[in-house]
């Protein structure tokens, strides 16, 4: 029913509908916000300008990031490195054990953690220098590190074989070779991917907030939930804006000019470096440990508490907030990636500076932190819907349409998550042969039924997991929810941060432990299904 | 000079690659293996090199049982048929790659001694994305000799290449390897480059 419909629409008109309202909706909160930021100067903002707190606000973030992004970037390549050039035992369960830290919140493991640190105190001790900041980059570290780990690793594997094996054959040693070739090359990857991790610091605000760290995020928080001020909330948000700007813009120049992996390189396996005894010690040590800091520990604290608090079970309404999660988690997976659709079937079909515009705009989304994201569409709605009730409420209109629904949700969700899609949709595209759409637009065929009948069908698994990803991701998404759900809608992220900013830590853990649940077990099926 | 004796090679217990494979090479000898794809012709020179091990079988260099040497320490020089140049480094660095134990003196005589061989001179400070197929090719032979090995190996290297530039390369390499007096094996599907190095032809068959 749905393929002669295609035949007949106008896809012209469709794809440059979307290829411009994507773009239009992705930039529209930014611009609210830059409009909103000149409004006149509040006293909250003037007081904090005037205290230096400010500026030790700006410095505290530059320090969060600058530590998480080193520490993120050492322990996610090395374990990269390892996982990838050694012999491992039980190297697919070390694997899954490895990534599962990314199936954990940031705010669940900061909480959770409280009760680690009162079973294990030498833990807390480690920090003792300055235990708050310290002990956030701890928690943002260990639960981040994996999106290094998964980009380097994927990147070692199917790179660097020749390169390597060229290495070898002109008498580099194994050690020399890491400082000489490997590390050099796997820069701009492990820069990348590093950038994912700040993006998700800078985008939390639950972890500096729990271990009193004053961050910009926090001034947004503050300025917005605290004081209602949305001009130094937005003006607070640009500030963040600028430094994730910045971060983009070094990462860029930085590979400027330079080609890492140019050459045509061979998929075939690496031959494994068995590790000699004290080196084995060595390695064994340096891949458990974060595996036993970022999975084992805090899993079993959350059991412990599920199994000591379980009467409490009946109360917390756990389905309901699995329901509630899953409906906005869902909804927007089915829009994202049939949007995502279609704008990549745009960009493969555009050329010139036009494509570049439609891809750098479309991907913007996930660079916004989530605090300014959520703040930018608060401001842009609730004046859209204040619009939308003096019109109608004479004929019947009788509340918000967007900010009192969890169509606002939505839409941030789309906005944050729609970049994922629509990069990863893409590489997929240009992995596909572009002579099978040819075919069929030549057989008669138009390019919307050519994507339902061709491009579908082909990339199934990529769409797959497409939707897999955005659904941690978004499961685990507390600042969007929190900030713009309607009065009264709970989430399994949003009641973790109640119950835990109620010092209900263990009462926290229940909905924290199907999110992890949901995560963990997904994960898996990702990873297994890539070697598959 | 080098001996491979009785050698077997799979990568799994259902697939045999290569089967009671034997093959001696005298000192400053050129021999071509030819054979269509998939017979294990650029498994002998993995072998060789190292970054294969025989699933039985020993290979000799200059009389000595090489089957546990490490790659790195066999010297023992590959010519990828992608050429594998690094390529975050220019070509000078390339080339300078495996000079690590060398003077910063005796390294730029090297260098300078085999680039004009080669006649690659002019290319030093260029990066592999900025010079043409050939001169990668001429690149990747250069940085393999430099470091003098024993023997050499070269997979495919002519493969990427149109042939009036194939003849021109075939040309230039015939008269290094001659005038160097070096060891070599070269893999290829075409039986004329291995008639174009004047070199004895090994065929493999499946």
């Amino acid at each position: 029913m749905l393929l002669p419909l295609l035949r007949k629409v106008n896809d012209k008109i469709i794809f440059t509908i979307m290829g411009l309202v994507v773009p239009f909706f992705v930039l529209l909160p930014l611009i609210q916000l830059l409009i909103r930021s000149f409004g006149s100067t509040s006293r909250y903002y003037r007081v904090l300008w005037e205290s230096s707190a400010l500026t030790d606000g700006v410095i505290n973030t530059l320090e969060l990031i600058i530590k998480v992004g080193l520490f993120t970037s050492f322990i996610g390549f090395l374990l990269a490195y390892l996982m990838t050039f050694f012999t491992i035992k039980y190297k697919r369960i070390i694997n899954i054990l490895i990534i599962i830290p990314l199936a954990i919140p940031v705010y669940v493991a900061a909480y959770t953690y409280t009760n680690i640190y009162y079973y294990l105190p030498f833990l807390e001790t480690l920090f003792k220098n300055d235990f708050f900041m310290n002990g956030a980059v701890f928690i943002y570290t260990i639960f981040l590190y994996p999106y290094v780990y998964l980009a380097s690793k994927s990147y070692l594997k199917k790179n660097l074989t020749e390169y390597v094996e060229a290495s070898l054959t002109l008498g580099r040693s194994h050690f020399m070779m890491f400082f000489k070739l490997i590390l050099p090359l796997s820069r701009p990857v492990i820069i990348g991917s590093m950038l994912f991790a700040l993006f998700e610091t800078l985008s939390d605000f639950a972890v500096v907030e729990y271990y009193g760290v004053l961050t910009l995020s926090r001034y947004v928080n503050l300025a917005w939930f605290g004081q209602g001020d949305f001009v130094s909330a937005a003006r607070f948000a640009l500030y963040i804006l600028v430094i994730m700007f910045v971060l983009i813009f070094l990462e860029k120049t930085s590979r400027a000019n330079k080609r890492y992996a140019g050459a045509s390189t061979h998929h075939r396996h690496l031959t494994l470096k068995k590790p000699q005894k004290i080196q084995a010690v060595l390695i064994y040590g340096f891949i458990l440990t974060p595996i036993i800091l970022g999975a084992l520990l805090p899993i079993t604290s959350m059991l412990v508490s599920v199994v000591s608090n379980y009467q409490y079970l009946p109360d917390l309404a756990i389905l309901s907030l699995t329901i509630n999660t899953l409906t906005i988690t869902l909804i927007t997976i089915v829009i994202i990636i049939g949007v995502a659709l279609l704008l990549t079937t745009l960009t493969v079909h555009t050329r010139g500076v036009k494509k570049q515009l439609l891809a750098s705009v479309s991907v913007i989304g996930y660079a916004i932190p989530s605090m300014v994201l959520a703040l930018g569409l608060y401001l842009l709605f609730i004046r859209f819907d204040q619009w939308l009730y003096r019109s109608f409420n004479p004929i019947g209109l009788n509340q918000m349409i967007f900010t009192s629904t969890i169509l606002i949700v939505i839409i941030g969700f789309f906005i944050k998550f729609f970049s994922i899609a629509y990069s990863n949709l893409l590489s997929a595209y240009h992995r596909m042969d572009y002579s099978l759409l040819e075919a069929s637009e030549n057989l008669g065929e138009t390019k919307l039924s050519t994507l339902l009948r061709v491009t579908i069908p082909i990339l199934k698994r990529s769409i797959l997991a497409v939707a897999i990803i955005l659904f941690i991701d978004m499961v685990k998404e507390l600042t969007i929810v929190y900030s713009l759900r309607p009065f009264n809608f709970k989430t399994l992220s949003t009641e973790v941060y109640r119950y835990a900013g109620n010092e209900m830590i263990s009462i926290a853990a229940f909905p924290s432990l199907i999110i992890i649940i949901l995560c963990t077990i997904l994960i898996i099926y990702l990873e297994e299904g890539n070697k598959s | 000079m080098i001996k491979l004796s009785n050698i077997e090679f799979s990568y799994d217990s259902e697939t045999s690659i290569l089967e009671d494979f034997d093959l001696d090479i005298s000192e400053g000898e050129i021999v071509a293996i030819q054979g269509k794809s998939g017979v294990g012709k650029s498994t002998i020179l993995r072998l060789i090199a190292g970054l294969e091990t025989p699933t039985s079988g020993d290979i000799y260099l200059d009389n000595v049982c090489i089957n546990a040497l490490p790659v790195h320490k066999r010297a023992v020089g590959y010519v990828f048929q992608s050429n594998a140049l690094f390529p975050h480094l220019t070509v000078k660095n390339n080339i300078a790659y495996g000079l690590y134990n060398l003077s910063k003196k005796d390294t730029e005589k090297r260098i300078k001694h085999i680039t004009e061989k080669l006649g690659i001179e002019e290319l030093l400070d260029r990066y592999p994305h900025e010079i043409s197929g050939g001169q990668q090719q001429r690149v990747a032979i250069a940085r393999t000799l430099v470091t003098q090995p024993k023997v050499l190996l070269l997979d495919e290297p002519f493969s990427a290449l149109d042939a009036d530039l194939k003849a021109q390369i075939q040309f230039d390499i015939k008269r290094v390897l001659h005038s160097l007096n070096i060891t070599t094996i070269i893999v290829t599907h075409d039986i004329n480059d291995a008639l174009a190095l004047e070199a004895r032809i090994v065929t493999m068959n499946t």
